[in-house]
């Protein structure tokens, strides 16, 4: 029986994870790097945009969703995200509002779909139901219509609220 | 080898770093592109950020060369195919061009653009325009998600918050918010169920420029416009080709057509011979065997484009009943919206005329009886001895001395009213967003002021008469008993106007303030040249500095009056006294009057334009104009009678008695003759 091929992430702060090669292939920027190398060697691969704690949750994921593939979120959702997502899933974003947007960050730059997916929907699930002004709080956004013009966009789409 | 840089200094710098290991022959470093499309950019996105925080740079690319030769692998950046598939050479060039002249410093967000617009689509169909988005600035940590991705995180909301909460939170906000993305399955879902619907979005991803859409622009017509325009072009004759940045021509339309005609016959034709529904089982073979291949094949082309026309017919039919659905739908909604509005206008508008119906019918009548019997009663009272002051006898001024002012209550009642009606009136332009609204609440303080502070007086005045003070309550320089009850009133004036001083502060100070603001609406009005607008504002200014000044004047007097708070010692002292009470009282009731002459005057002039047909309403507004300054000018008459009246009114009571039931009169005869005249 062969030995599993393994590959080694280097985060940005140099902290190295070696991983199954089978696992890693969910990242879309590992698989074209890896496309590219010798096989027979233990490829080192650096991952210089991604600190080693979303790293260290992204493998977590895809360790998981190796076995398990995800589902996928229905768009838009429906209810809370928490109705349509595995219990694993809940329990891995159980996660500070930081380290998620570096987990969004992460999925993003190593091109992972569904982690990608599962995060952004967690944030949307964030956003979901919130006025404009506790969005504005929560992203620490600026808000830069004039009074005319939030005045005149409320007024344009109030039929939709009335709808 | 070739190079393809993507953009950044930073990969321009690695392509030289590139060329120098080819020269010595060493080893070959490729610049890696992604052939997953939205890692590419992102990619790219990212060591842009990188290079600007400084964290990422040069040093990575080189430890992965020294790791390369010294025989471990590490990978650099990965690479694809999706780049060199989606991006044309004219656009390459472009940008290799860009790249080249370091000068230039368009690089990075336009390549991300490119990428944004060529490469991410296959996976999330972004289209975020690189020009708009970099306007925008998020002050957060937040702002490190770009803006792809935001639109990923859009894209699970439900189109409600989309609309109503997305769209309003910063412009960045709205424009993404209305990125096609978000809205092609709900359209494509709920719209278009066909399958041959993708046609009419697929257009977009082939196309160079998407429609951009006006962020002034009503969304419901953004999303019309939008959606429907590239094939259904609802205005055809419209040639405003500016409304939208990238223009979507005539043969753009039919090329779709065409697309979505082909892609139903082809499947029509194929569900045909799959049941072998050809002329040949149609007709049998015997009647087929007399006519030609050729022809065979001619005639049956014509047969499948006979059958297909219905199905496209009925697919296009498909297509309009759902985009009139949706359109009805949508304008249900707006009327429903504008209902409500309506209603508002309404009912303001009711409001505003009921004022003048109420003044018209009930305020004009009451004033008159109410100012008449006042005056008659007060000619009763001072030539008839019963009524007259007697030194001799204190219990001689008793309250019927005070009783005309009992007759000023009905004017003041619906005065009342009035204000009611403007606390209403207020309400409902703050409800319609009207700009009046704060000039309605400044009405409504100067009303509540004026009522409430003669309200009072009158109150206060009545109540000193006719329930003097007892001795206990008097103060030790208390002149003699037949004195006690001028003294107590006296003192309750002089009290009140004490008491009086911040309300008419306040009320000096609101006129003022408004005054100031009528003048400054002059100035604008003066520069914008409006003529009319010049004219009513020369008119307001004019009432409202008069008026300010006579109520600067009547505090001025009111506060002389109390020069009078010596005790009397004897007739002559009393008799000051009395003098400069009346006299401050008088200047408050010539305060209502004018008052009164500028609500009359409105009102004539409201008259004069509320049944007139709009055709007629500026020479109705010149009439309204003249008739206001006419009441104005008598009632001013009538204030230099009330002050004189305060010092010997014996003489000019009589003459006033019938001015006015006078004035009343002439009011409906103006009216009926002007309601006349316009019918």
């Amino acid at each position: 029986m062969s030995e599993t091929k393994q590959v080694e992430l280097t985060s940005k702060d140099k902290v190295s994870f070696k991983v199954d090669r089978d696992v890693i292939l969910m990242s879309g920027l590992v698989k074209d790097m890896l496309e590219e190398g010798d096989e027979d060697e233990t490829p080192i691969i650096p991952i210089p945009n991604v600190d080693s704690k979303p790293l260290q949750k992204v493998i977590e994921y895809c360790q998981y969703h190796h076995k398990e593939p995800a589902q996928e979120i229905e768009k838009p959702l429906k209810g809370k995200i928490e109705d349509v997502i595995c219990d694993w899933d809940k329990k891995f974003l159980e996660i500070d509002q930081s380290l998620l947007i570096e987990l969004i960050m992460a999925a993003n730059y190593l091109n992972i779909k569904d982690l990608l997916d599962l995060t952004c929907a967690k944030v949307a699930s964030m956003i979901k139901g919130k006025s404009p002004e506790q969005i504005r709080e929560m992203f620490g956004i600026e808000n830069d219509f004039t009074p005319e013009e939030e005045a005149k966009i409320r007024e344009e789409n109030k039929w939709c609220e009335e709808a | 080898m070739s190079l393809r840089s993507l953009g950044n200094d930073d990969q321009h710098h690695h392509a030289e770093e590139e060329e120098q290991l080819n020269d010595d022959g060493t080893t070959n470093l490729i610049v890696h592109r992604s052939n997953t499309r939205h890692h590419s950019s992102n990619h790219n996105n990212n060591r842009s950020i990188a290079n600007n925080n400084g964290e990422f740079s040069l040093g990575n690319v080189f430890n992965g060369l020294i790791e390369l030769i010294s025989g471990k692998r590490m990978m650099t950046s990965p690479r694809g195919n999706a780049f060199d598939e989606q991006l044309s050479s004219d656009e390459m060039d472009e940008l290799l061009e860009t790249n080249d002249d370091e000068a230039t410093q368009v690089s990075s967000s336009r390549a991300i653009g490119v990428f944004n617009h060529h490469v991410l689509y296959s996976i999330y169909g972004f289209n975020v325009n690189p020009d708009r988005t970099s306007e925008y600035s998020v002050p957060s940590q937040w702002e490190q998600i770009p803006r792809d991705v935001l639109l990923i995180v859009f894209s699970f909301l439900p189109y409600e918050s989309l609309i109503m909460s997305i769209s309003q939170v910063s412009k960045e906000w709205l424009f993404l918010s209305q990125q096609n993305i978000l809205w092609e399955k709900f359209f494509l879902k709920q719209l278009f169920p066909s399958k041959h619907s993708k046609f009419i979005f697929s257009s977009f991803q082939g196309s160079k420029y998407l429609p951009e859409i006006d962020k002034k622009e009503n969304l419901l017509e953004s999303l019309q416009s939008r959606f429907y325009i590239p094939l259904f072009d609802p205005n055809p004759n419209n040639n405003d080709s500016t409304r939208f940045e990238g223009e979507v021509e005539d043969e753009k339309r039919k090329e779709i057509k065409i697309r979505i005609e082909g892609e139903i016959e082809e499947e029509l034709e194929d569900k045909f011979k799959q049941n072998h529904y050809n002329l040949r089982n149609i007709l049998g073979d015997k009647a087929v065997s007399s006519i030609g291949t050729s022809e065979i094949n001619r005639y049956e082309r014509e047969f499948y484009t006979l059958l297909h026309a219905p199905y496209i017919c009925s697919f296009y039919k498909l297509c309009f009943q759902k985009l009139n659905n949706f359109v009805s739908t949508a304008t249900k909604q707006l009327e429903t919206h504008n209902k409500g509005r309506e209603k508002l206008e309404n009912m303001y508008e009711m409001c505003h005329n009921t004022q003048y119906y109420f003044t018209f019918f009930l305020g004009v009548p009451i004033s008159t009886a109410s100012a008449t019997l006042c005056l008659i009663l007060q000619l009763i009272k001072m030539n008839f001895d019963m009524f007259s002051v007697s030194m001799d006898d204190p219990n001689a001024i008793d309250g019927y001395w005070i009783l005309p002012f009992a007759f000023l209550y009905p004017p003041l009642f619906c005065g009342i009213i009035v204000l009611f009606q403007q606390f209403t009136k207020a309400y409902l332009r703050f409800k319609l967003k009207s700009r009046q609204t704060v000039q309605g609440v400044l009405v409504i303080l100067i009303g509540l002021i004026f009522i409430f502070g003669l309200t009072g007086f009158f109150f206060m005045v009545n109540l000193s008469c006719i329930f003097p003070l007892s001795a206990k309550y008097l103060m030790d320089d208390t002149p003699g008993i037949e004195n006690i009850k001028f003294y107590a009133f006296k003192r309750i004036v002089n009290n009140y106007s004490f008491i009086m001083s911040p309300f008419l502060i306040a009320f000096i100070l609101i006129t003022v303030v408004s005054w100031i603001s009528q003048t400054i609406t002059l100035t604008a009005a003066l520069g914008g040249n409006r003529r009319q607008l010049i004219i009513r504002n020369i008119i307001n200014t004019a009432l409202h500095l008069f008026f300010c000044l006579l109520i600067g004047g009547a505090f001025v007097l009111l506060h002389y009056s109390q020069k009078a708070d010596a005790s009397p010692d004897d007739e002559d002292g009393l008799a000051a006294t009395i003098s400069y009470i009346v006299i401050g009282m008088h200047v408050l009731i010539a305060i209502m009057h004018v008052a009164t002459c500028l609500m009359f005057g409105f009102i004539l002039k409201r008259f004069c334009t509320m049944f007139t047909p709009p055709a007629k309403r500026p020479k109705m507004k010149k009439l309204g104009i003249a008739l206001m300054i006419n009441v104005v000018f008598l009632f001013i008459c009538s204030l230099g009678l009330e002050v004189m009246m305060g010092v010997n009114y014996r003489l000019f009571t009589l003459p006033l008695i019938p001015t006015p039931t006078i004035l009343c009169i002439g009011f409906y005869i103006v009216s009926a003759m002007y309601k006349l005249w316009i019918s």
